[in-house]
């Protein structure tokens, strides 16, 4: 096969490879302002450093090729030693592009450090803990954990802090990462895009679960939005069945010390009001009687580090079935 | 010179395996020293290896389960602390001892019994930090140890094997550093002065420098540490008035530079390489040796590029950013002065030259990042270890495969080949 045949095929496939990008996903494909604000500024580095790399690499490529030394010629090449047009121009040039690329980031810098103030923005309490994530809507009166629930098109100011060690808030379509640290708060802005949801992650080491600390954000129309917060408000409907009955008893003996279930209550753990309707059990698993049995059996086979105690050798099969069915009618 | 042993040996025969090891242990002769340093760190290096090799191979598909989550924390942090203090570290020293005084036309080092101890600190302080393998107690905050995560509180017992062998190292690092600071400024040989020595004399110089000014943040980064894991201090316990952000400046202020201090010598490596195979005098020298003391300057200036998602605030993210930015300047000389040596040369593609010569696209690829990672200003959602971590896995690799081995072939090519020009 002619070289040039080879050539060309392969520098095909690599820019049909390169539409791939386009389903990467996460930071790649960003929803809400801020999200496409920081895409534009990788875009723009990317470029100018793709700009960089050819101009360096054809003169290196040129360089090496051209000068090699040949067969039998075993002289000395002449001795130049310094240009000095040269220089400046290799000077003033990158110096330029990098004008260029710091003026963006100057700005944007200087954009994405505002809170937004305005009426509509929706104010969320982040607290970072040893794995999961809490979210009180302090505006509302509201705490719930895990699903951060918010309307679409929307600021939100997250007020961000931890209660044990550093984690970090990361939503990649939405928002870059912000540390969560002990002791300091920081309040950072975002715009939510469609609704739909997102993918949340823990950025910063925090323990053997850091990898699996998960959170998700559900984003709803407005209108959605509004009857869940009203929905959440709500006190927890009685149970139904006399099994959801029975495992409200289980849940009022073993986990009412640490996990509350009506919003407005504080707790150890996560507040499990509106539980039944969220994405995950443990942050990243599917929310279904499987994981959710699992989980309580025993946490740590789940997430490695959860601070849960673990409730198999507690609970007969009976008493779990129970509970599961009255965890169910946390909606 | 008497020995014990000389009455007894004759002429051309071989000494007995314990008067050779007693040489070798209480040797002061830098060369010795160099080839000790090329030792240990080959030995850690296989540590740092497994370490890598275990990651890669939990990581080779979703939801394995062949290393549970807290080892895997533990080699994570081993790896990357065993990499940057007991591989990347000797080996720059290794080079420095072996090719400085000879570059510089002096005997040996100005304190030969320091350089020795400065071995043996960094080879017992790796020690140290392996010894939590053998109490099942591995560090394992990460090799950047942030707190609380590292502290009292939330930290294993671990952590101090992490405190307590950087702490000794750091020191053997820190005597070795003086060590050459005071050799190459005395010891030049007559007739060689600043602007004439060789280009990897200058960059151990700088390097030498950059770690006398690095390493104490990290003692007193570590100080504070043990102090609040070992006797109750508070500097980073928040319920008493600390502050956990405080441990990342420190150590970032000594981790910053430190990437600085692993890449010069390798630099001056390439520098001298190059022009040696493509039979010309280095491009631009004095805008080379410029260009790497800028490097070296506003390499503690950009600290705080490891800390934009801590809520720093738009100025200092800003100033920052376009400090980071700024170091590109003079490694772009560097690189452009390296493209124009062997512009116009005639190249001989030597193993040694293989190597130089590769690293030069290799090293452009992972600087162009860190132009990307400067631009965190807006807290981008860049992959948390391009920034945070130090030096990428990848673009560190790449400049350290590719330096000393082109270095290392080069000490032997010069050896055997008649000196160009």
């Amino acid at each position: 096969m002619k070289r040039w045949y080879k050539a060309g095929r392969t520098a095909l496939i690599l820019a049909a490879a390169a539409m791939l990008l386009a389903g990467c996903g996460g930071a790649l494909d960003p929803q809400g302002d801020r999200a496409k604000d920081q895409y534009f500024l990788i875009m723009l580095s990317f470029g100018i450093m793709v700009l960089v790399m050819l101009v360096v690499f054809t003169l290196f490529f040129t360089a090496v090729i051209r000068y090699r030394r040949r067969k039998g010629d075993t002289g000395d090449p002449k001795q130049v030693a310094g240009n000095h047009r040269l220089e400046i121009i290799w000077t003033v040039i990158p110096f330029m592009l990098i004008l260029l690329l710091a003026s963006f980031t100057v700005v944007f810098a200087f954009k994405h450090d505002e809170v937004i103030a305005a009426e509509d923005a929706v104010n969320v309490q982040v607290v970072g803990h040893q794995f999961w994530w809490e979210f009180n809507y302090t505006d509302h009166g509201i705490r719930t954990a895990q699903d951060l629930v918010l309307p679409a098109d929307t600021w939100v100011n997250v007020e961000l802090s931890s209660a044990d060690v550093i984690h970090s808030f990361w939503i990649p379509q939405l928002t870059g990462k912000t540390d969560t640290n002990p002791g300091l708060t920081k309040t950072v802005a975002f715009k939510t895009g469609d609704p739909g949801v997102y993918l949340g992650k823990c950025a910063e080491l925090c323990g053997p679960g850091h990898a699996l600390m998960d959170f998700k954000v559900v984003v709803k129309s407005q209108d959605e939005f509004n009857a869940w917060l009203a929905g959440m408000k709500e006190p927890a409907p009685a149970p139904s069945t006399p099994a959801a009955a029975a495992g409200q008893e289980v849940f009022g003996n073993y986990c009412i010390s640490c996990h509350a279930v009506e919003s407005d209550k504080m707790s150890l753990g996560p507040n499990l009001k509106g539980f039944a309707d969220r994405q995950t059990v443990g942050g990243f698993r599917e929310n279904n009687d499987k994981w959710l049995r699992e989980w309580i059996i025993n946490p740590q086979e789940v997430k490695p580090g959860a601070t849960m105690p673990a409730f198999g050798d507690m609970l007969s099969e009976e008493e779990l079935d129970h509970l599961i069915e009255y965890i169910r009618t946390l909606k | 010179m008497a020995h014990a042993y000389s009455a007894t040996v004759k002429a051309g025969a071989r000494r007995s395996f314990w008067p050779v090891l007693k040489d070798w242990l209480t040797t002061v002769d830098h060369k010795k020293i160099a080839i000790l340093y090329l030792l240990g760190g080959t030995i850690f290096f296989a540590f740092g290896g497994i370490e890598a090799l275990l990651i890669r191979y939990q990581l080779m598909f979703p939801e394995f389960d062949a290393i549970p989550a807290q080892l895997f924390n533990e080699l994570i942090t081993m790896h990357g602390t065993t990499m940057i203090f007991f591989v990347a570290m000797p080996l720059v020293f290794a080079f420095m001892n072996a090719v400085v005084p000879l570059q510089i036309g002096a005997r040996d080092v100005a304190f030969p019994f320091v350089n020795a101890l400065g071995f043996w600190l960094f080879f017992l302080g790796g020690l140290m930090l392996n010894l939590g393998w053998l109490f099942q107690a591995v560090p394992d905050a990460g090799w950047t140890a942030y707190v609380p995560l590292s502290g009292p509180e939330y930290g294993g017992f671990g952590i101090n094997f992490y405190v307590m062998g950087l702490q000794i190292s750091g020191l053997g690092t820190l005597i070795g550093a003086i060590n050459f600071i005071v050799t190459i400024v005395n010891m030049r040989a007559p007739g060689m002065t600043f602007m004439r020595m060789p280009l990897f004399t200058w960059t151990s110089f700088i390097t030498s420098v950059l770690i006398l000014f690095a390493f104490p943040p990290l003692t007193i980064g570590l100080v504070l540490l043990m102090f609040d894991r070992l006797f109750g201090a508070n500097f980073f316990d928040v319920s008493q008035g600390g502050n956990v952000v405080l441990w990342q400046h420190f150590f970032w202020i000594f981790g910053h530079p430190e990437v600085y201090i692993l890449i010069l010598p390798a630099f001056g490596i390439i520098s001298e390489v190059v022009s040696t195979f493509a039979g010309k005098r280095l491009f631009g020298y004095s805008s080379m040796v410029f260009a790497t003391v800028l490097i070296g300057f506003l390499g503690f200036m950009v600290w705080a590029h490891h800390m934009f998602t801590t809520g720093m605030g738009a100025v200092a993210n800003a100033l920052f950013s376009v400090a980071t930015m700024l170091i590109a300047i003079p490694t772009g000389i560097k690189v452009f002065n390296w493209i124009f040596t062997l512009w116009g040369g005639k190249i001989r593609f030597t193993a040694a030259n293989l190597f130089a010569v590769s690293f030069i696209p290799t090293f452009v690829m992972g600087g162009v990042d860190g132009g990307d990672a400067g631009v965190g200003a807006g807290e981008l959602p860049v992959p948390r270890h391009v920034l945070r971590r130090g030096p990428l896995p990848l673009r560190h690799r790449r400049r350290h495969r590719h330096g000393p081995p082109g270095g290392l072939l080069l000490l032997v090519a010069e050896d055997v080949r008649p000196h160009a020009g």
